[in-house]
Order: structure tokens, then sequence, then C-alpha cells
């Protein structure tokens, strides 16, 4: 589904991505975990074309076609959806409205259903976009416009930081859900939280450092991460080098 | 940002007045509105104004009315339980041919009387081109409230040059839409004048133009009183060679306290032959005022850009939504909704065709 190859990409003349390689097949789960500043969010922003975010040498290829020039609304049109670590807030649109522009298919009755699902409040809909939301309801309309988009590839970049265990649970149960009724999806989960895995259980676990992956494994890594943290495995590959 | 309490399509009591090219031609009062409301009004004969002068009996006023009015209004709202409800003025010119309309007008609000004035412009043919020539003067007595809009449809055609005044007494309101889209040359000389304590003024101006449209707004706000509160929001988005001017003086007298004077001028520069001159001046002599003014050459937010993009709407869309949600901060979409429809298209019209400058 999604290839990356030899990616380099730099922002303001500064190089973030560095030779970046990663595949992820028909409907696999990839956990990419890494420190601070390493360049995940960077990652998620270049796959959605974002722009000033500059490709220097590399491909990305989602479904076969390259997309390393495709403006954001044409990449979204073709599947991408990215579940963003600071979703903005949008005054004087409300969130109905906003769903409206997105889809102009979106009637009330459908969007009132997703709600519910997600315990958003209804009233809610007819609020500015995220205008004083708190950071976990932010966290659930990134997912709500989730499921009114369908993507076929989803990235989700922290989107379990600053929410209560019951909110992280939910969530997850719908994301595993929506896996389910659409089984190629595929999905790349960015996070710092290791016990991510009770809630979903990955396909493949990378850890990125400076701008390339430098580790890859099953979910294993996720515990080695754990107990030795990321920069004993950092060392060590260097030392194997 | 004012939340005004009232949709303007739910007014229901109005005065319609018509002028056909440049003459005063009809008023309609709304029935029930008879009742409740004393209207008076006088048209351009010299005999009716001594007796006007009579009528209206305020030393104030006398020195204002002269034979050069084309109409003078007073509105008095007779029953107490009306208070707070806004009738509608309509002030409709239709024309016929190419002309100058000169059209001068005093408006009375006795007490506690709540207006609503809106402008419409109709051309009945094509391939003629107006300039209105407004005088305009809003006398505005103890609790009355005046929104105007001033917004003029779809058309290149009509060059305005406006002359308002406005006299406010004590708790009075004073609101001013000025939604300039399409018109061609557009003159506004506003001059606002405090009689007294606890006066409110609000100039909400969005200008959106294109090609050589030019836009020049002069304000004066005399404010000799306490307690006052004077704001002004400019939003300006230009493209091609539309050139505007803003200026707006505050004067502050000594010996006043807790006023409160504001003025914000945002502009968004599409084209590099865009030009504006843009100054903000208060002039004060006191020290107890809350008061500030800022220019900002405006920036469109990439990120929210990238966002909305990202949620597959389209460029030039995104940057629309990025609009309207700053508008939004002058006028609220409930209120204005056929507004929002119009200005959408200009910026449509403006933000289609090419790439950004910004
Ligand atoms: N516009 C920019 N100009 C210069 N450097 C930038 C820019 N944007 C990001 N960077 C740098 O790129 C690096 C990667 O940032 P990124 O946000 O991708 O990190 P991250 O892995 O998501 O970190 P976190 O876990 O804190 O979210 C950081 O060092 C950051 O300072
Ligand atoms: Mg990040």
């Amino acid at each position: 589904m999604l290839k990356i190859k030899n990616l380099y990409s730099s922002i303001n003349n500064t190089l973030i991505i560095k030779n970046l390689n990663l595949k992820i097949n028909n409907g696999e789960i990839h956990i990419l975990m890494g420190p601070n500043g390493s360049g995940k969010s960077t990652l998620s922003y270049i796959i959605t074309g974002k722009p000033k975010y500059k490709i220097n040498k590399g491909k990305i290829i989602f479904c076969k076609k390259i997309i390393n020039t495709l403006s954001p609304d044409k990449i979204s049109k073709l599947g991408i959806f990215l579940s963003f670590q600071n979703p903005i807030e949008i005054d004087g649109i409300t969130m109905f409205n906003f769903f409206k522009n997105i889809k102009k298919k979106n009637n009330l009755k459908k969007i009132y259903k997703l709600c519910k699902i997600l315990n958003i409040d209804k009233k809610d809909l007819y609020r500015f976009f995220n205008l004083g939301f708190s950071g976990g309801e932010k966290k659930k309309n990134e997912i709500l416009q989730m499921l009114i988009l369908k993507p076929k590839f989803i990235i989700l970049d922290e989107i379990d930081s600053g929410l209560d265990i019951d909110t992280i649970k939910l969530l997850f149960k719908i994301i595993k859900h929506y896996l389910k009724n659409n089984p190629k999806c595929s999905l790349l989960i960015i996070t710092h939280n290791t016990n991510i895995i009770k809630y979903i259980i990955p396909n493949r676990v990378h850890i990125i450092y400076n701008g390339s992956i430098i580790l890859s494994g099953n979910s294993e890594l996720i515990y080695r991460i754990e107990k030795n943290g990321y920069y004993s495995l950092i060392k060590k590959k260097h030392n194997d080098k | 940002m004012i939340n005004n309490k009232f949709i303007i399509n739910n007014l229901k009591y109005y005065i319609n007045i018509l002028f056909f090219n440049g003459l005063f031609l009809k008023i309609k009062i709304h029935k029930k509105l008879k009742k409740f409301y004393n209207i008076k009004y006088y048209l351009k004969k010299k005999k009716k104004i001594k007796n006007i002068k009579k009528k209206i009996n305020s030393k104030a006023l006398s020195p204002f009315i002269s034979n050069l009015y084309t109409l003078i209004l007073y509105i008095k709202n007779k029953n107490i339980y009306l208070y707070n409800k806004y009738i509608k003025l309509n002030l409709n010119f239709i024309n016929s041919f190419s002309l100058i309309n000169n059209i001068n007008i005093l408006l009375i609000l006795d007490n506690r009387t709540f207006l609503f004035i809106k402008e419409t412009f109709k051309n009945i043919k094509s391939n003629i081109y107006i300039i209105n020539n407004f005088f305009f003067k809003i006398y505005l007595k103890k609790k009355s409230n005046v929104i105007y809009l001033k917004y003029k449809k779809n058309n290149f055609s009509i060059s305005t040059i406006n002359n308002i005044i406005i006299y406010q007494k004590k708790f009075t309101k004073f609101i001013l839409y000025d939604i300039n889209l399409y018109e061609k040359f557009n003159y506004n000389n506003i001059i606002i004048n405090n009689l007294s304590n606890y006066c409110l003024s609000r100039i909400n101006s969005i200008i959106i133009s294109s090609n050589t449209q030019t836009t020049n707004f002069y304000l004066l706000i005399n404010n000799n009183y306490s307690y006052c509160n004077n704001k002004q929001y400019y939003i300006g988005i230009y493209d091609d060679s539309s050139k505007s001017i803003l200026k707006g003086l505050i004067n502050v007298k000594k010996n006043t306290k807790n006023n409160i004077s504001y003025q914000n001028y945002k502009n968004f520069i599409l084209s590099n032959k865009v030009y504006i001159n843009l100054k903000p001046y208060l002039n004060i002599y006191t020290n107890n005022i809350k008061c500030s003014h800022g220019v900002n050459i405006g920036k469109i937010n990439k990120f929210f850009i990238y966002y909305l993009q990202s949620r597959g709407i389209k460029l030039y869309k995104a940057k629309i939504l990025f609009f309207l949600s700053i508008l939004y901060k002058i006028i609220n979409i409930k209120t204005f909704k056929c507004l929002f429809k119009d200005i959408k298209n200009k910026l449509k019209l403006i933000l289609n065709k090419k790439k950004f400058y910004v």
C-alpha cells in the first residue's frame, strides 16, 4: 500500500528526514516510535504533502502511484488520512459546516450516529470547530473526521497522548472496528506510549532516530524499548555497525 | 464583535422609502407600525420646515433643519413594551438613467427607538452609471439604537460618496456595517459626535476589492464625554490594482474618564499592485482611558490551509474558509446569512483565478 524509498527531506534548508525506508502492506498495522524531535510528525506531514517540505531525494509510493509532488487535497482524495498531533481551531465555522465542506453527501443523521458511537455531544456539532474543545475532544473530532472520510491509509499522530484510559480504549475499539470493516486499510500509529500494545497489536514496530528508521521488528521490540529506553538500543545499533 | 440578538429577515415592521432617479417618490409604512410608533416625514418644502421646528420642538435640533433636505424622518416609539425591538427602514433607490443621486436625509430617533437601516439599489437598465452622493444625518435621542447596513449587491456600476454624521445622546448605540464588495469607487466620510456620556459606536467595515476598485474611508469621532465606547474594525482583502485609504481619528477631550477607544485594521494583500494607506489616529488628552490601535498586514495561516486540504478540501476553498473565519470576527453569520453568500461569491471570484502573493 505505502512504500517509502530512500527518502531525504528538508525544511528551510535543514535536512530532517535522512534516507528513510518504510513499507506498509495492505491491512497491516505499524507503530512508529522514537525520541522527541526525531522526525515522526515531519514524516506524517511529508506523506500528506504539506507544502514547503521539500523532498530532496527518494520516492513515496501509495497504491502504485508516486505521490511526491501531489497537493494535500489530492493525497487526501487518494485515501490517506492524518490525525493531527495538534489539530487547529476555527473561529466562525461550526463543526457541522466543516463536515459539509469535506463531504457534501454528509447528512445529519449519519453524523449524529457517528457522534453517538464516539460519545460526542450532539450540541458540539453546532459549536465552532475545535474552539474551546478539550484536548481529548479534539482527538475525538479527528477520529470523527476519519470515520466520515473513510480513508484507506490512516496515520495517527499521538492520538493517545493526553487522553484518559476510557477514551483511549473507546478510540482504539472504534479504530479496530473500522479496520475490521475495511480489511485492506492500513494503519501507522505514532506514539510515545509503550502501553499501546494493550489496545492494538501491531504487525511491525519501527524506531526512528534522527530522521531515519534505525530499527524495526515485531511487537516484542516495544518491550525492549520499555526496558532499556531508546538510547541503549541506538548505541547497540551503532556498535553493531 | 457585537452579538445582535435579532435576525434581519425576521424584522416584520418596516418603513419603505422609494427614491426614483434621485427624487423621493413614495413612503410606505407598515400598518401595525402606525399604532405603536409616531412617524412623521417631511419633504423638501420650505413651509413645512417651519412646522417641523415647532413639532419636534428641540432646541438642539433646530440648527440642523434647513431646507436642503430631501427628506426628514422622525420616529418615536410610543409603546414601552416595544423597547428593544428593531424596526426596519428600507431605503430603495431605483434609477433608469445615469445620474448623480443627491440625497439629503435627516433622521431623528426619539427615545427608545430601535432602527435597522438597509439600502437597496436597482438599475432598471444595464449600461448606466450611478454616483450616489449621500448626506445623511442621524440624531439619536436617549436610549435609541441604530444598526446601519451599507452594502450593495453585485453591482459594479455604482459609486458612492457617503457623508454620514451621527449625533448621539445618552445610552445610545450606533452600529455601522459597511460591506464593500463591488463598488467602483466608495468614499465614506463618517463623523460621530458623542453628545453625552454612555455612548457606544461600532464601525465594522469589510472591503473585498479587485480590479481598480477604490475605497476611501474617513472617520472622525468626537468624544467630549465620559464612559463612551468607540470601536472600529476594518478587514480588507485587496486584489489586482485596487486602492484603499483608511483614516480614522478619535478625539478624546480633557477631563473625561473611563472611555474605551479601539481601532483595528487587518489587511490581506493578494497582489503586488495593490495600494493601501492606513492611518489610525488617536488624539487623547486624558489619562483615564482604555485605548489601542493596530494596523496588521495579515497573512494566511498556512497550517490552517494545510489542515483543510488534508481533509480533501481544495486550495481555493480552504482559503475562502480561512477568510470567512476571519470575517466572522466582524460579522455574525446567523445575523447576516444573505450577506455571507455574497461575500463567499466575491471571495470565489478573487481566489479561484490565480496563485497567492502573500
Ligand atoms: N519548520 C521547521 N524548521 C526547522 N526545523 C524544523 C521545522 N519543523 C520541524 N523541525 C525540526 O524537525 C525535527 C523533527 O520534528 P518533529 O515534529 O517531526 O518531531 P517528532 O518526532 O514528531 O517529535 P515529538 O515526539 O516531540 O512530537 C525537530 O528537531 C524540529 O525542530
Ligand atoms: Mg510529533
